[in-house]
C-alpha cells in the first residue's frame, strides 16, 4: 500500500532504497528553467558534450529577465532560443 | 507528477540522461476537512501550513495534501499550495490526480491524459498534520521570511503604499477574475499603487473577454508584463520604508528592490480588499463569489519554439552568444590540507537572496566573474575584493553560517560564484536542502558544526586550517577536525557525505568530475 508521493517515486528509482539509504537516485522525465538560471544550465549542457537532450522533454521558460534593461538579457534570450 | 527544485547543473545532467539524487525522503500527510469559507483562499491554507511548520527543519520531507477537503479545491489553487511549499524547505508538495484534475485537463482539451492517482486505502505517512479549512482566516506572512505568519486582522487598518497581485503563486484567471470581482465598479485608493501581473497570455486573453481587464484598468491597476517581474525585483520597487502587500512567495529583505520596504504575503481577495481601502482589510467583510472552474480554456501555444537541433540530414539553429554569456568556470581539486580563512560569519536563516541577489544584479546571470561581483551583496559589499586578496594570498575562503544556511530560490550562483571566488568549505549549523547540493556540485564542502555553540567561538578573519582533508574524506570520514589557528583553539564539524558526494567535493564539483576533457 503506497501514498501517492511513494507511487510516483518507485516508478522512478534507479538507486538507493528509500527505506535504507540516506539517498536516493531518481530518473528525471521533464525538465524546466526559466531564463535568469537557464542560461547557465545550459552552458553546463553545452560543456558535457552530449549533442541532444536524452530527457522526455526539455523546455526553456522566459518570464524572468523581460525588463531588458542594457543587453544582457535580450542576448540571453537570443542564446535560448538558439540552443533548441 | 512531482516537481523538485534543482540547481542548474543538476538539470544539466537530467537532460544528458544522468539520474537525480535527493536525500531519501519521508512523507508527512497533510489531512484536508471542511471547505473554505467565502473571503479565503489557497493562499491562506499554504501560510496555515507555513505557520505550522516555518522554512526550517522540513529538509528531506514530502507533504502529500489527502482528505475529503482536497475535491474542495481546484486545480489552481492546488498549484498556489504546492508552489509556494517550497518556502518550507520541501523536497516537493504533491496533490492526488482525481476527478477534479480530470475535469481541468478535458477543459485544456487534454482529457486523454488523465490517470487517476491516489493513495491506496491503508496508504501510510511518515507525520500527519489536520487542517480544518473551514477554520482558515486570512493570513499574512510579514516581514522578511514566508513562514513569518499573522493574521489579517492582526493588521487590519494598517496603511499600506503598494499593492502587487500576480507571480507563480497567484496569477490563474480564478485568481485575477476574484480580484476583478472586488475591484468592480470601484476604484482602488487614491494613494496606493496597485500592479497586476497575468499568469499568462492566455490568462490575460480570458480576462479580456469576460470584460475583467476592463475593471482593472478603470479600477486604476497597472497592468503589468506576465512575468516574474515584481517578485524578483526586476520592477516595482517600492518606496523608501514602504508597507507592500504582494501575492507572490518570498519577501526576504530587500528582494522587492528597496531595502528598507516592508513586504507582506497575502492573497488576491486580501490583496484586492486592502487596494479599495489603502489600508488592510479583512477580505471577508465584503467578499465575493467563488469563480467556477472554466469548462474550456481558450488555448493558445503559439509562443512555445519547438525543437530545432541540428540532426542528420537538417541543420540546427546557430548558437548565438552575446557579449555577456561567458565560459562556465572550472572547479579545482580539493587540496590534500586546506589551509583556510573565515571570509565571512553569517547569522540564521540566510537565503539564496542575501547570497546571490537578484533585481538589478539578475542580467549578469550568464557571466560568472561579473556576477560574483555581488556575492553577499545585501550583507557585505567588500565579501569579492576580501576572497580574492586571500585567494591571492594562497587561502581557501570559508563561510561560517548559523541554522538553515541557503535558504529560498534554487539559484545555484550562490554556490557557482562563491567557487569562482575560492570559497572552498562552509561551516554552519544546519543548511538547506537544494543549497547543499548546489555547494557539492561545485565542490565546496557543506560541514556543519558538531557542536552548534562552537559557532559562537568563530570569528570572521580566524585563520581555519583543516590538516589531511582529503584523505579525511577519502576514507567517508563522518567528522574532521577544524584548528582555528588564530584562537588555537579546535572544534569538529560533521561531515558524512555520500560516495558520490565525496566524489564531486574532491573533484571540485560535477563539471571537473565529468565533463570531457578538451
Amino acid at each position: 500500500m503506497m501514498n501517492v508521493a511513494q507511487k510516483i517515486l518507485a516508478s522512478h528509482v534507479v538507486e538507493g532504497d528509500p527505506r535504507r539509504d540516506s539517498e536516493i537516485a531518481i530518473r528525471i522525465d521533464q525538465t524546466l528553467t526559466q531564463d535568469a538560471t537557464g542560461t547557465m544550465a545550459y552552458l553546463q549542457f553545452e560543456s558535457m558534450g552530449v549533442p541532444r537532450v536524452k530527457n522526455e522533454l526539455a523546455v526553456s521558460y522566459v518570464d524572468h529577465n523581460t525588463v531588458q534593461i542594457g543587453f544582457e538579457n535580450a542576448d540571453d534570450h537570443d542564446f535560448l532560443a538558439s540552443i533548441r | 507528477m512531482v516537481a523538485i527544485g534543482a540547481g542548474g547543473i543538476d538539470i544539466a545532467v537530467a537532460m544528458a540522461g544522468g539520474a537525480f539524487h535527493i536525500p531519501s525522503p519521508k512523507v508527512r500527510g497533510i489531512r484536508l476537512v471542511g471547505k473554505l469559507p467565502k473571503g479565503c483562499s489557497a493562499k491562506d491554507v499554504i501560510l496555515k501550513v507555513l505557520e505550522k511548520f516555518g522554512t526550517k527543519g522540513n529538509v528531506g520531507w514530502i507533504f502529500e495534501y489527502f482528505g475529503p477537503g482536497v475535491k474542495t479545491l481546484d486545480v489552481p489553487s492546488r498549484a498556489t499550495i504546492t508552489n509556494m511549499g517550497a518556502e518550507l524547505g520541501v523536497t516537493t508538495s504533491v496533490f492526488p490526480s482525481d476527478a477534479v484534475t480530470r475535469q481541468f485537463l478535458a477543459a485544456q482539451g487534454r482529457e486523454a491524459d488523465w490517470v487517476e492517482l491516489v493513495a491506496d486505502k491503508g496508504a501510510s505517512y511518515d507525520d500527519v498534520f489536520e487542517v480544518d479549512l473551514s477554520k482558515i482566516e486570512p493570513l499574512m506572512a510579514a516581514p522578511h521570511s514566508p513562514g513569518n505568519i499573522v493574521t489579517v486582522r492582526s493588521m487590519k487598518g494598517r496603511k499600506v503604499n503598494q499593492i502587487l497581485i500576480g507571480s507563480c503563486t497567484n496569477s490563474s484567471y480564478r485568481d485575477i477574475r476574484t480580484v476583478a470581482l472586488y475591484l468592480e465598479g470601484r476604484h482602488v485608493a487614491d494613494d496606493v499603487e496597485v500592479g497586476i501581473a497575468c499568469g499568462s497570455r492566455q490568462v490575460v486573453n480570458m480576462l479580456a473577454a469576460d470584460g475583467s481587464l476592463a475593471i482593472l484598468v478603470q479600477a486604476g491597476c497597472r497592468i503589468l508584463e506576465n512575468a516574474c517581474g515584481f517578485c524578483i525585483g526586476a520592477h516595482m520597487s517600492p518606496r523608501t520604508g514602504a508597507i507592500s502587500l504582494r501575492t507572490n512567495n518570498r519577501n526576504f529583505e530587500g528582494r522587492s528592490g528597496t531595502k528598507s520596504a516592508q513586504v507582506y504575503l497575502v492573497s488576491p481577495e486580501t490583496a484586492a480588499a486592502s487596494a479599495l481601502a489603502g489600508k488592510v482589510v479583512d477580505p471577508r467583510e465584503a467578499p465575493v463569489a467563488a469563480v467556477p472552474a472554466p469548462k474550456a480554456f481558450p488555448i493558445d501555444d503559439e509562443m512555445f519554439l519547438y525543437r530545432k537541433t541540428a540532426r542528420k540530414g537538417v541543420r540546427g539553429t546557430e548558437i548565438v552568444r552575446g557579449p555577456n554569456i561567458a565560459q562556465v568556470p572550472a572547479g579545482a581539486p580539493l587540496p590534500a590540507d586546506l589551509a583556510g580563512i573565515a571570509a565571512i560569519k553569517v547569522g540564521d536563516k540566510i537565503t539564496t537572496d542575501h547570497i546571490m541577489p537578484a533585481g538589478a544584479r539578475l542580467k549578469y546571470r550568464s557571466n560568472v566573474p561579473e556576477y560574483a561581483k555581488y556575492v553577499f551583496e545585501p550583507v557585505d559589499s567588500a565579501f569579492h575584493d576580501r576572497c580574492l586578496a586571500n585567494k591571492a594570498d594562497g587561502l581557501a575562503n570559508v563561510i561560517v553560517a548559523g541554522e538553515s544556511y541557503g535558504q529560498g530560490s534554487s539559484r545555484e550562483h550562490a554556490a557557482l560564484c562563491p567557487m569562482y571566488l575560492g570559497v572552498r568549505a562552509v561551516i554552519a549549523k544546519s543548511i538547506e536542502r537544494i543549497h547543499n547540493a548546489n555547494l557539492v556540485n561545485f565542490g565546496i564542502a557543506p560541514l556543519r558544526f558538531a557542536d552548534p555553540a562552537d559557532y559562537d567561538r568563530v570569528d570572521a578573519g580566524d585563520k581555519l586550517s583543516i590538516p589531511g582533508l582529503r584523505a579525511a574524506l577519502e576514507k567517508g570520514a563522518e567528522r574532521v577536525t577544524v584548528e582555528n589557528l588564530t584562537k588555537k583553539t579546535t572544534f569538529e564539524v560533521l561531515a558524512g557525505f555520500s560516495p558520490r558526494q565525496i566524489k564531486l567535493i574532491l573533484a571540485g564539483g560535477l563539471l571537473a568530475a565529468t565533463a570531457p576533457k578538451k
